[in-house]
This record gives C-alpha cells, sequence and structure tokens, in this order.
C-alpha cells in the first residue's frame, strides 16, 4: 500500500507585496488507495495543497513523499475541457486510448450519446463527467480532485457523488478530494481531514459501509465535531 | 410552385437578396442621380457607362492581368506579413522577456502610414518589385502580429495546467492547446491583415508600376477616365469581398465548435 506523507509543509504567496501563509507547517498521511477528503473553509489552503501535491507549484519548506512512485491524476474544480474538441476527443486528450477503452470510459461516465459534442454544447455536469473520464483515462493509482462538483446544483452532485464511489469500486484507485462540503465529504469518504487556517486540525476514520444515513449516528456526531470546529470563534 | 417562385425562394433563403439589395439600390440611386444630369458624366459615369467600359476591359485582357498582377503582389506581401508576425508571435511567446526589447519598435512602426515611407523605399528598394511588396507587407503585418500574439500568449492558463497534469511537453502543450487556442485570434488577424494588404496596393502600385489594379486606378485618374478608376476601385471591393469570403469559409471549417452554439 502506498501513503502519501506530507511533513511540515510550509506555502506563502506575495500580493502586493504583503506576504500571505496559505500551509503552516501542515502535516497529514493519506493511503493511496483510499478516499481520503480534505474539509475546510473557502480560503484555508485545500486547493493549494493539492496543487503543491500534483507538482503544479513548489513549496518553501517541510517535505511531501510518496512511499512508492505512482501516477497522479489531478481532476479541478472547473471541467477545464478544451473547448475546440469533443467530448470523446477530451476524454482522449494528450494520451492514445484504443477505441473500444474510449467507448468504455464513456459508457462509464454515461456520455456516450454524446460523444460527439462540443463542451459548449454539454451541460455542467456532463462537462464535469467529461473531466472525470479524461482523469479516469490517465490510470491514475491517485486521483486529486479540487473541489470537482462544487459548481454543479444538488441533485446533479448526489449523482456523481454516488457514480464516483461506483468507479472507485471498479478501479480501486485511491483520492484526495478537496470540499468544502460536510455531507458531501461523509457520503464519500474512508477518512476527513478537517484543515483549517493551513493546517490538518482533526482526522476522523469513517466506517467502512458506504451506504450512509447521514441524519444518524455516528454521521450526526461526526457533523458537530466537525462544525464546533470550523465554526469556533477564532477560524470564523 | 413554378421555376421562378422556386429561384426566388432559393434566394431569399441563402439570404443572397438580404446581402446585395443594398448594392442594387446604390446603383438605382447612382443611375437616377446620372439621369437627372446632378453632375456632368466626367464627374460621375452612369452605372451603363461603367458597365460597357468594364466589358471592354475584360475583353482587352487589360483588366485580368490587372487583377492577376495586383493578386500576386497581395499573395506575395500577405504570405510574408503571416510568417513574419508569426515567427514574431512565436517569439514572444516562447521568450515573453524579450518583448519589452522589440514591442514600442513594433508599435512605432505601425503607426506610421507606408506611403509616407515610399520615397525612401524608392531610394533604398529601387522601383522594381521590392518596395511594393514592403509597402504590402508593412501595411498587413502589424493586425495580424497583434492577434496571434493575444492568441498565443493570451492562452488559458487553467488549460495549459491541464496539459501539465496530463504530462505534456512544452512541444505538446504548443501544438495541441495553445496553437489551437489561439486560432480564432490567428483568423482574424489574416482578415483583418487582407484588408490592410487590399488598401495597400494603391500606395504600392504608386512606386513605378505599369500593372496592377492600383495602377489601372492612377492611370485613369491620370487620362482623366472616371469610369476606368470606378472599375478598378470596384473590382478591389470584389476582389477583398471574394477573399473574405474564402477566410471566413475556412474559419468555418477550423473552427466547427464556434458554430454549434
Amino acid at each position: 500500500m502506498t501513503t502519501l506523507q506530507i511533513t511540515d509543509l510550509c506555502k506563502s504567496y506575495t500580493i502586493k507585496g504583503t506576504r500571505h501563509h496559505v500551509l503552516r507547517q501542515l502535516s497529514l498521511t493519506a493511503d493511496c488507495d483510499r478516499i481520503t477528503v480534505i474539509l475546510g473553509k473557502s480560503g484555508c489552503g485545500k486547493t493549494t495543497l493539492l496543487r503543491l501535491i500534483c507538482g503544479l507549484e513548489g513549496y518553501e519548506s517541510g517535505s511531501l513523499k510518496l512511499s512508492a512512485p505512482i501516477n497522479i491524476g489531478m481532476m479541478f474544480q472547473e471541467a477545464r475541457l478544451m473547448p475546440w474538441l469533443t467530448c470523446r476527443e477530451n476524454i482522449s486528450f494528450g494520451q492514445k486510448l484504443p477505441r473500444q477503452e474510449l467507448d468504455q470510459l464513456l459508457a462509464t461516465v454515461g456520455l456516450t450519446s454524446f460523444a460527439d459534442a462540443y463542451p459548449k454544447q454539454l451541460s455542467g455536469g456532463m462537462q464535469q463527467r467529461t473531466a472525470l473520464a479524461r482523469t479516469l483515462a490517465q490510470h491514475s493509482q491517485l486521483i486529486l480532485m479540487d473541489e470537482p462538483f462544487a459548481a454543479l446544483d444538488y441533485f446533479t452532485r448526489l449523482q456523481l457523488q454516488q457514480e464516483l464511489l461506483c468507479i472507485k469500486k471498479l478501479t480501486h484507485m485511491g483520492m484526495i478530494f478537496v470540499t468544502h462540503n460536510i455531507d458531501e465529504a461523509m457520503t464519500i469518504a474512508d477518512t476527513i481531514l478537517v484543515m483549517q487556517k493551513g493546517r490538518i486540525e482533526k482526522k476522523i476514520d469513517l466506517p467502512v459501509a458506504k451506504e450512509r444515513d447521514l441524519l444518524s449516528e455516528p454521521y450526526l456526531s461526526y457533523k458537530k465535531s466537525i462544525l464546533v470546529s470550523l465554526l469556533a470563534p477564532d477560524n470564523i | 410552385m413554378s421555376a421562378a417562385a422556386t429561384v426566388a425562394l432559393f434566394f431569399m433563403e441563402v439570404g443572397v437578396v438580404k446581402r446585395f439589395l443594398i448594392f442594387i439600390l446604390i446603383i438605382l440611386l447612382w443611375n437616377l442621380a446620372c439621369q437627372l444630369q446632378l453632375w456632368t458624366p466626367y464627374i460621375l459615369p452612369s452605372p451603363a457607362r461603367v458597365g460597357s467600359t468594364c466589358l471592354a476591359m475584360l475583353r482587352s485582357g487589360e483588366l485580368t492581368a490587372a487583377i492577376t498582377i495586383s493578386l500576386q503582389r497581395i499573395a506575395i506581401g500577405f504570405v510574408l506579413a503571416f510568417l513574419l508576425s508569426f515567427a514574431l508571435a512565436l517569439v514572444g511567446c516562447r521568450f515573453p522577456r524579450l518583448r519589452p526589447y522589440y514591442s514600442y519598435l513594433i508599435d512605432f512602426v505601425r503607426h506610421v502610414p507606408p506611403l509616407s515611407l515610399i520615397p525612401l523605399l524608392i531610394l533604398w528598394a529601387g522601383i522594381g518589385e521590392a518596395p511594393k511588396i514592403i509597402v504590402i507587407v508593412l501595411a498587413a503585418f502589424a493586425p495580424i502580429l497583434l492577434n496571434i500574439d493575444a492568441g498565443l500568449s493570451g492562452c488559458d492558463k487553467k488549460l495549459l495546467e491541464v496539459g501539465n497534469v496530463l504530462g505534456l511537453t512544452p512541444g505538446q502543450q504548443f501544438w495541441q492547446i495553445r496553437l489551437p487556442y489561439a486560432l480564432p485570434n490567428i483568423l482574424v488577424g489574416l482578415r483583418i491583415g487582407l484588408g490592410y494588404s487590399l488598401r495597400a496596393i494603391i500606395g504600392a502600385e504608386l512606386v513605378a508600376a505599369s500593372s496592377g489594379l492600383g495602377y489601372l486606378i492612377l492611370d485613369a485618374q491620370t487620362m482623366s477616365r472616371t469610369d476606368k478608376a470606378l472599375v478598378g476601385i470596384i473590382f478591389i471591393g470584389i476582389l477583398g469581398l471574394a477573399l473574405d469570403t474564402l477566410l471566413k469559409r475556412l474559419s468555418h471549417k477550423l473552427l466547427p465548435y464556434r458554430e454549434e452554439e
């Protein structure tokens, strides 16, 4: 089992001469075959953390290590599809996929009949599904997901969460999923890491079963505990 | 439905009538002004007179020769302007730190009217084809460059990040993201540049030319042949319209995703 080990990671940005510390000696350990959800309020450094993990940005100090070399994929908050390519072409963008696999991916994300549509012709949910298929096409062992369903309506979001869990069952890949939505975190996570002010403040391991009734115990207690952390007066 | 009605419907459907209605109206007004003798035929020859002159020039081969030579000059100047702008835009995109060293020069050159350089061009490049081509290049270069540069350098960083995440090399990122992203801008640049090339043809053929549409108009002016000048002007317009339509078609072909909205 591959593990992601992050120790004392620091990152800051300078905006108009003022230095803003985004990650403050952040440490965490995540199993790369599980769904780890990083939960936190806007601006707490969740996206920055993912960008550092996948190498889009460098960090100032600390360490970020994988126990074994693995492929890491990334799915962004926006679908980021190439507007000039069709759904099918977007999925195979940057890689050579056999036709059969491409058709399989289209079927997995339920877009077979929209294979030749351009991104502009797809709804927000369909665009995100295309982006998900593109990420799956990479055969990554670990996928980083930066609030991928944040811009979607409630029902599409629920549907995609369930689809994601099905895909996880089929592919056995791991995910680090960033969100600010507590219910979403409790629906899909194996482990929730509560993040605030550039640090991981709390770790919650959830029961293995994914058919979860969020209005019952122990989820209500988890939710309360997360809310207490996130709504603490010095964190608002 | 009668044949005439079918033809009429076809023209209505393809919008041909809509597009040409204004020209028909102008010709009718022009004809009316001539009938009322508001101006002398020397100042404003009638449409019929211009038409018959045009036919005579076509029969003698004078007009065809003028169009051919002007088209050649425009084509050479336009292609050179495109290659030069593309190369410079590539430099700006690949080495953005070099941009400050040449950006003021580009702004300087693009504000100098190519016509003002003609006396110098004759001194430096003689009276052959070179100064004529240079005038066209100078006229078309800046608008093409500005558009290609805006397209290549203004590429959405978020899409480039997708390329990074998917492990694309810088070369692959250029061909697969940056260039397709810039294509609409490049095509707009080409259309504008083509317009500027056509406008520059008169200036270019001021330089000791003995052929071409620009020369034809200037010669007609010297000979007080307003009808011939009008034929030249009309054909420059027709040429522009035809070339622009071709480029529009090319845009539709290359950018199908923009049409399917």
